[in-house]
């Protein structure tokens, strides 16, 4: 026993004259003192400076008082890091960047400040890869934070909500910095949802409801909310949606989509591609019908699937022509087509950028509409 | 002045004194010997036949009043009383059948056998002992501690004699050996070392009785005693030695292979050597189905580990690493510890220590009190302190987690050295966070790594039996039917549990 305490305080003893200081062991940071931020957004700065405007969330309020509204913090620097670490500074607490779970950005910040600016959440420790991203298309990116933040809700729950509703309409999808920086690696394009603010019954909320596209890190365009769709059931995002079409005899149905499957089918001439077909199969249900038609007849329904291949496919093959006009292969087909034909991967790398913009792009659909509720049905049957 | 009391030097070696009393076996020396002490009762008794004188003498309240007039007095009054001291035991032994009479020549035998409960008779021709020791002892109860649904309902007792008659209801095997030892330079206390023969291995009986003949001390009053004597690694914190007071798990200890001990004045019996696995293991893991006890056992390894890290790997992600906590969670402890003045290892810390002072509070206050008090202390001064914002809701929350996990071990040594080491890991977490943990959790895996027991590590069967896999009780208990081996560990003379 006391050699080992005789070893113990030999050891502190030498640790002294190790010459290692305080900043030997980790420095503390209690959570009482620090300020979670959870939302970041960049706009550009005058001179090539950039503005990071950094959101908290709403901190409820003690025993019954009122919620405070988030904290919003802003600095214009030469870059990202410099910006936050001003922040750091403010107040007596430490501001984390630790929780920052989206990051909206002006799409017209890379053109006018120049480079890429996402290279600092990349690097920090601290930071996340799995940052949703937001592309903000008209306005500043800060004003979204500002705007959208009260005193019962932060953007930050916002922008939850409306990763959480995407799927819903399926016009959009949440692009983390990972997948993001992936596309990039993969051929210079990748897609963002588009972020803005709407106003509803007097009050400004924040939605997205289509995606847009960057080439080699600068804003390329904005999709509609038929392409975005289109890009979702293409790129496997899809998983509901609504669709209306209108029968022969004039009526109106409404189509929930319940799923998409993709293969694509490439066309090779030799060692050359010289083709590409979507082979999309889509399931949907009849939500709502307006009109006269009878659902369960089998005329009836082969025309509901007629409709609705027939819409998406006109959808889908506007959004390939799009594609191949812009140059732009945001959709990744030669990615998708080196996993399904992984002999061929070396050749597509080497003469996709020839090929691309000489390929037929052409988009199948089988579509089913499996199933319906008819209360009246059911009725007649009972 | 050190921590333990004044420093004083070298003690010098003082070997037990053979002849405690010395001088001739009379019944002036045994009164002179006696002689401050209340309980000594004496008395002459004249044979009617004869007119021989004799003299007797005894500890009150040891003797049984009863037998001592019945089997002694009476006898030695009326009674064919014969010159010589032989004739004599051979009446008194002759009167009465159990009744055992040993002649002594010396004072110190003399004494002994007084204080065992004894009456010596003087007569003329020497001096004789009669066993009249009264048997008050406690009855054999339903266990208190080791609650066990199914159970046996018997515990062990603090009659050595009722005990081992307690193994051997249990275990009716021929091959049972006990042995007895006497230690105490004072207290004179048997016990018991219990063994199969052909099953336990020879060395660690050996061992064991070597480690008891070794042992010089003046009173075995303590289960303490006796471990800190013989099984205890100085400096270690954690038992190495299961006590049990039940009479099952007792004998499934010596079917194992292990030695068991019991003591005179302590209702429990000792099971050597001891490894960790063994101090979570309870009485009903043998009793339910084996996937049960399996998630049980299971379960009491994470208490295990919620209870020593817990509070230490709270303070290391609230002051080192928040961006480990998921966001949700680190805003609501934000929020909970809005107002409160102290940082979080003080917090922790402070907690604790209440925490230790109001079980301990419990224990030493009569059972109804101690209730009232871990009431008081732990909700009215909890909630009380919440709301004052002297403390968080969530560092309450991690303590008593902590806390209340630890009240699933089954052992209570075994937690109080977890109680020891949590304040250790929570210390090194206050200073380094998650590198402060993981450096006491090091320092306590090298400390359990370094300990054995009677040549077992203590980490079997994690980190021993030269990697061979353990049949029977590791962490997820086997079926007993596949159970066809003891442990190996044990190096048991007879390894074939079952066909």
């Amino acid at each position: 026993m006391k050699q080992a305490i005789y070893t113990f305080f030999l050891t502190i003893f030498c640790a002294t004259l190790t010459g290692c200081s305080s900043t030997f062991l980790p420095e503390s940071r209690d959570i009482t003192n620090v300020q979670l931020m959870r939302t970041l957004a960049l706009d550009p700065g005058e001179e090539a400076r950039v503005v990071v405007t950094a959101a908290g969330e709403v901190q409820p309020g003690d025993e019954g008082a009122e919620a405070q509204p988030p904290t919003i913090l802003s600095w214009e620097a030469p870059t990202v890091f410099s910006a936050c670490l001003t922040m750091q500074t403010y107040g007596d607490g430490c501001v984390s960047y630790g929780h920052v779970s989206q990051c909206l950005i002006s799409a017209d910040l890379p053109e006018r400040v120049g480079g890429y600016l996402l290279d600092f959440i990349e690097r920090d420790f601290e930071m996340r890869m799995d940052i949703d991203l937001y592309a903000v298309t008209e306005g500043r990116a800060s004003d979204l934070l500002t705007e959208t933040a009260s005193g019962s809700q932060s953007a930050t729950q916002r922008l939850e909500s409306v990763a959480r509703d995407l799927s819903l309409t399926s016009q959009g999808w949440p692009v983390t910095l990972r997948d993001f920086l992936i596309d990039l690696a993969d051929n210079g394009c990748a897609l963002l949802p588009v972020a803005a603010l709407q106003e509803e019954e007097g009050e400004t909320t924040l939605a997205c409801d289509h995606m847009c596209w960057f080439r080699e890190e600068q804003f390329g365009g904005e999709l509609s909310g038929e392409q975005s769709r289109a890009a979702a059931i293409l790129s496997g995002q899809a998983k509901s949606g609504a669709v209306e079409a209108n029968l022969s005899d004039g009526s109106l149905v409404g189509l929930r989509l319940t799923d998409a499957e993709v293969r694509w089918q490439p066309l090779w001439e030799g060692d050359t591609l010289v083709g590409v077909t979507a082979q999309v199969s889509v399931t949907a249900d009849l939500a709502e019908l307006r009109g006269d038609a009878d659902p369960y007849e089998p005329s009836v329904q082969e025309e509901l699937n007629r409709c609705l291949a027939q819409t998406l496919e006109e959808q889908l093959q506007e959004l390939l022509t799009f594609s191949q006009r812009e140059q732009a292969d945001f959709l990744h087909l030669r990615r998708r087509l080196g996993v399904q034909c992984p002999a061929r991967s070396g050749v597509l790398q080497e003469h996709w950028e020839e090929w691309f913009s000489q390929l037929t792009l052409t988009a199948q659909v089988e579509a089913t509409v499996e199933r319906s509720y008819d209360v009246n049905r059911a009725e007649v049957s009972a | 002045m050190g921590f333990f009391g004044q420093r004083r030097g070298s003690t010098p070696h003082h070997p037990v004194q053979e002849t405690q009393f010395s001088g001739e076996p009379t019944f002036a020396n045994v009164e002179q010997i006696f002689s401050g002490c209340a309980d000594f009762a004496a008395r002459t008794v004249v044979s009617a036949r004869t007119g021989e004188q004799f003299r007797l003498c005894w500890l009150d309240g040891m003797v049984k009043s009863e037998r001592l007039n019945d089997y002694v007095i009476r006898p030695l009054a009326a009674g064919p009383v014969r010159e010589g001291i032989e004739e004599l035991r051979q009446v008194l032994e002759g009167g009465v059948w159990n009744l055992n009479v040993q002649r002594q020549t010396t004072l110190d035998d003399i004494a002994e056998q007084l204080v065992a409960g004894s009456a010596a008779v003087f007569c003329a021709a020497g001096v004789l002992t009669c066993d009249v020791g009264t048997e008050e002892k406690r009855s054999v109860q339903a266990p208190e501690d080791e609650v066990a649904a199914k159970g046996a309902k018997d515990s062990f007792v603090e009659s050595l004699r009722t005990n081992t008659s307690l193994l051997r209801r249990h275990l009716r095997s021929p091959h049972i050996q006990i042995q007895e030892f006497t230690v105490g330079r004072e207290s004179r206390t048997p016990v018991d070392v219990v063994w199969m023969e052909g099953l336990t291995n020879r060395k660690l009986v050996e061992d064991v009785r070597r480690r008891l003949e070794q042992m010089d001390i003046d009173g075995l009053l303590s289960t303490g005693d006796f471990e800190e004597y013989v099984a205890q690694r100085k400096g270690a914190t954690f038992p190495q030695m299961v006590f049990t007071e039940r009479p099952d798990r007792f004998c499934r200890g010596i079917l194992d292979g292990r030695v068991g001990v019991f003591i005179e004045g302590i209702p429990l019996g000792g099971l050597l050597p001891g490894n960790i696995a063994q101090f979570l293991q309870a009485p009903q893991d043998q009793m339910y189905h084996w996937i049960i006890s399996g998630a049980l056992l299971t379960l009491r390894y994470l208490c295990l580990l919620t209870t020593l890290l817990l509070p230490g790997f709270y303070i290391a992600v609230a002051s080192f690493h928040f961006e480990m906590i998921p966001t949700k969670l680190a805003m609501s402890i934000i929020a909970s510890k809005q107002n409160v003045p102290f940082a979080t290892p003080f917090e922790v810390l402070l907690l604790l220590l209440a925490f230790e002072i109001l079980q301990e509070a419990g224990l030493r206050l009569p059972k109804t009190i101690g209730q009232t008090v871990s009431i008081i202390g732990g909700l009215v001064v909890g909630q009380a302190a919440v709301d004052a914002k002297i403390l968080s809701p969530a560092v309450v929350i991690v303590v008593a987690a902590a806390g209340i996990a630890g009240f699933t071990l089954p052992n209570q040594d075994l937690a109080n050295a977890l109680r020891i080491w949590r304040f250790l890991v929570a210390l090194a977490a206050s200073a380094a966070g998650l590198f402060g943990v993981v450096t006491a959790l090091a320092a306590l895996v090298c400390h359990l790594a370094g300990m054995e027991s009677f040549g077992l590590a203590y980490l079997t069967p994690f980190a021993a039996d030269a990697g061979q896999q353990v049949e029977g009780h590791a962490v997820f208990r086997q079926p007993i039917p596949e159970v066809k081996m003891r442990e190996l560990s044990l190096k048991p003379e007879n390894r074939r549990r079952q066909k």
